[in-house]
């Protein structure tokens, strides 16, 4: 009985081992990003490096909530979000590993990253307006601000509040000119309304194209997919706008990022250092321009044509880092004004 | 040593029973608690802005969904029961096809009906104005999300009113046929009052669906409780989404106790049994009529949504990702399949043990089970999930990860809610097997496990088959649950389907979705089979 249990035990340490030799070099990837482009970007990864990269697909909240029960025993080595004000969160409840290389610092901007290190952005996400091209004249909106205007009365489509797009750019708004103001803006957005917000971003550039109304906000990549789709009908959607980067004058574009970070309690620091510095290779910062039309961390424009062609614009670097500081705030306000 | 033996059993089983009524008022028990706990701001900032809207929204979608069903539901049973003509027994099957269709796969379909539509708007705007223009665009997403619901739903209205229509009061309308009164005359003043309590009772059920609805009136954007309660859950809101349950909760007992207290108020004979109702044929042009009513409730809620969703598959041929495909479907057997095996098997042991050993305990949990299925899906969604994040806080580190990355919430989320369906078509069948061949068994010198193993069990085989099919069909198609408890990074053909219609890949949504639809079908076909033969 004894050596039977023995041996049993043999097996299964043997076992053990084995898998532990075949699947050593692994990094496990929490993401809230879900894009084919992602998919290629970690099998490129692995074919460069040999290690085999595992993701976790979830919202952003659901994974911190997760590596908050996991805590030591979690297998999670990176964490990828796509809004800068959940990773400040994240890393300000101690759930983040600080790193810090040279490649990592010179290829982010420094005001677009965490401070202390925490974690680093490899795409940037402009919420710009899109307007019709024929029923808006150039010059007539130039900033957020515009867009709260009475002569935009029934004439303007936004997503839900529920997006933490939408959330971000009224914390940045909340930031740059104050809760009230604020408050006074989201209102006059929801009183130009010309539908209650349904659907994506997507779906309301295509509502425009339709003749609905006249003017949406929208994440620039949402109007270059358009742009570059398959689908005759979404080509001429995209056509139909013209896409303005707002407040260039001023304190610029608001800007999320895709940006990760290496967990605490990770075991493969080396491999995940690794892969954050891959993100942001020119190889990878490319085919993000080209097929998710995000814009590369560095604005080096040259590595797309559909950006090349939009231009340069100006970030908002100024109110950036206080964008998970007045995200409470904006989702008060938005209940308050009634944005759906 | 037997009887020892056999008090042991006796005890083991009460204490499984209590064990599962347990589990089925644990949820309860948890939102309650949770929502008696102080809560901040949230609460405060909630019934200020949103609890309003909310309240008025529920009521307003079951009022418009459960009158869209009944007058879809009553008036289409009466017809097919009580009238002959060209294709009535095709409809008569056809008219339970919505069954299999949920209402998210349907929005699916429809959702993007609202962008088509822009032209119209736009014309209004043109004709009267921009405010017409706003008002047009708010009912319009209302009038798709209670459509879709009414039309999908209505065969629970149509299945209650043609079983009395068909056989209960058939010697009543055969007398009002006799005695002169005209079509319109039975219809109203004979067969409609006769089947109150069927029409009512198929119509809290609809009520019921559809407050526990999730798919549909997110996918339109309407704001009633039950996607405020998964709001308020997503934010990290608890107390307040446990609140927002209990409102859900009390709504639904209103229903539920509406319908026992029309039922019981008065007494409606079960008729003197005498036969089927005598169907008067038809000439050509009401005939035309009577399909046409028939048709045009299968049209909207069957046959337009699968003849899109075809397209939709044939559109993405070859590019669909079969393999997220396989795999959620694969998810959905697989859970569908377990939660049969649990199910069923409590029902074996609150109904059939029950019988086996004349158990008083065994038959009040028996009874608590089966207020289950009255529990909001919602409420048992927070609740279940709740309960999960407790154990896992007291159990850190390996424990969490065997709770978050297990279905052990689900599995009990849908023991909870849908142990009533096992319940019932078992229990019903029991009814019908005589005590005295169990007793005939046990002085033959049968144990009483073995008795009801040997004749009872075998003798309710088609209902408990019955009843397995309803389970597997419920869980396979449910989602609300489902989103919030399924384990992470895990998905089902219904997640998936609300995933992508969400998304606006309405395309990619098509293939699960008529996947889904396909399965349905299947459990569905041999039950109406199954009921013709009970029937008779």
């Amino acid at each position: 009985m004894r050596i039977i249990r023995n041996k049993c035990f043999g097996v299964l340490c043997l076992v053990g081992a084995l898998q532990w030799a075949a699947f050593g070099a692994e990094l496990h990837v929490y993401s809230h990003r879900h894009y084919g482009t992602d998919v290629k970007v970690n099998a490129l990864f692995s074919e460069k490096t040999g290690i085999t990269v595992k993701v976790v697909n979830a919202e952003v909240d659901q994974l911190v909530e997760r590596l908050r029960s996991e805590g030591e025993s979690s297998p999670a080595d990176v964490l990828i979000a796509v809004d800068a004000g959940r990773m400040q969160r994240a890393a300000a409840e101690g759930l983040l590993r600080k790193v810090e290389t040279e490649t990592l610092k010179q290829r982010t901007p420094e005001a677009l990253r965490s401070p202390e290190g925490y974690w680093y952005p490899f795409t940037l996400r402009a919420r710009v307006i899109v307007v019709a091209k024929d029923r808006v004249k150039p010059g007539e909106i130039t900033s957020y601000e515009d867009l709260a205007k009475p002569e935009w009365r029934g004439r303007l489509l936004s997503r839900s509040s529920t997006s933490s797009y939408n959330q971000a750019l009224l914390a940045s708004i909340v930031a740059a000119n104050g809760e009230q103001a604020a408050s006074k803006w989201a209102e006059g957005v929801v009183k130009n309304f010309a539908r209650p917000p349904q659907g994506g971003d997507r779906d309301q550039i295509k509502a425009i194209a339709s003749g609905l109304a006249d003017v949406a906000i929208t994440n620039s990549y949402y109007l270059g997919l358009l742009l570059n789709s398959k689908d005759a009908d979404e080509r001429a959607a995209g056509e139909s706008v013209r896409i303005i980067f707002p407040n260039a004058d001023g304190r610029g574009s608001h800007t999320n990022v895709s940006c990760a970070g290496i967990v605490k309690h990770s075991k493969n620091i080396a491999e995940a250092t690794q892969y954050l510095e891959f993100l942001l290779s020119d190889e990878v910062q490319k085919l993000y321009a080209n097929e998710t039309f995000e814009h590369p961390v560095l604005l080096n424009l040259a590595l797309g044509e559909q950006l090349e062609e939009w231009g340069e614009f100006k970030v908002d670097e100024e109110t950036f880092s206080q964008l998970g500081e007045f995200s409470p705030a904006a989702i008060r306000i938005f209940d308050k004004v009634g944005w759906k | 040593m037997e009887i020892k033996s056999r008090l042991c059993s006796g005890i083991i089983f009460k204490g499984l029973a209590a064990g599962l009524a347990l589990a089925v008022l644990i949820p309860l028990g948890v939102v309650v608690l949770r929502a008696s706990q102080p809560s901040d701001t949230a609460w405060a900032a909630v019934v200020e802005y949103r609890l309003w809207g909310y309240v008025l929204q529920t009521l307003l979608l079951v009022a418009l969904v459960t009158g869209i069903a009944l007058a879809v539901g009553v008036p289409t049973a009466w017809v097919i029961s009580a009238y002959d003509f060209r294709g009535r027994a095709l409809l008569d099957w056809l008219l339970l096809l919505p069954l299999a269709m949920p209402g998210f796969v349907a929005a699916a379909a429809y959702v993007d009906l609202i962008g088509g539509l822009a032209p119209f708007f736009i014309w209004v705007r043109q004709q009267w104005g921009l405010e017409a223009f706003l008002r047009v665009q708010i009912i319009v997403p209302w009038v798709c999300a209670t459509g879709i619901l009414g039309m999908t739903l209505f065969p629970y209205v149509y299945l209650s009113c043609r079983a009395v229509f068909a056989r209960q009061s058939a010697g009543a309308i055969e007398a009002a046929r006799l005695l002169g009164e005209s079509a319109a005359g039975v219809f109203f003043r004979v067969a409609l009052p006769m089947a109150r309590p069927a029409i009512v009772a198929g119509g809290s059920l609809v009520g019921m669906e559809t407050m526990n609805d999730y798919g549909v009136v997110s996918l339109f954007g309407l704001q009633p409780l039950t996607p405020g309660v998964f709001r308020a859950w997503g934010e990290g809101e608890v107390v307040v989404a446990m609140r927002l349950a209990l409102f859900l909760m009390f709504f639904l007992s209103v229903v539920l106790v509406a319908e026992r207290w029309q039922r019981g108020r008065r007494g409606y004979g079960q008729g003197s049994g005498e036969g089927k109702l005598a169907r008067v044929r038809l000439g050509s042009g009401k005939s035309l009529a009577a399909v046409m009513l028939c048709a045009v409730p299968l049209m909207f809620g069957f046959f337009l949504p699968v003849g899109r969703l075809l397209r939709w598959c044939w559109d993405v041929r070859g590019s669909a990702e079969l393999g997220g495909h396989a795999q959620a479907a694969w998810n959905s057997l697989a859970l569908a399949g377990g939660a049969v095996c649990l199910l069923l098997g409590s029902a074996v042991v609150l109904v059939a043990v029950q019988r086996a050993y004349g158990s008083r305990v065994i038959l009040i949990a028996q009874k608590i089970c089966l207020l289950g299925y009255g529990l909001p899906s919602a409420l048992v969604a927070v609740g279940v999930g709740a309960l999960v994040v407790f154990l896992a806080g007291n159990f850190p580190g390996a424990g969490v990860l065997a709770l978050s990355t297990s279905v052990f919430g689900l599995m009990l989320a849908y023991l909870v809610r849908f142990l009533a369906v096992a319940i019932q078509p078992l229990a019903a069948g029991c009814e019908r097997v005589p005590g005295c061949l169990r007793e005939a068994a046990q002085t033959l010198g049968s144990g009483r496990l073995g008795a009801m193993w040997r004749v009872d069990l075998p003798l309710v085989k088609t209902t408990l088959l019955a009843g397995a099919t309803l389970c597997f069909v419920d869980v396979f198609k449910e989602l609300t649950l489902t989103l919030v408890l399924r384990p992470f990074d895990f998905e089902t053909l219904a997640t998936r389907i609300y995933r992508f219609t969400d998304e606006g890949r309405i395309a990619e949504a098509a293939v699960p979705g008529m996947a889904l639809m396909v399965l349905c079908l299947i459990g569905l076909f041999p039950l109406s089979t199954l009921m013709k033969r009970l029937e008779q």
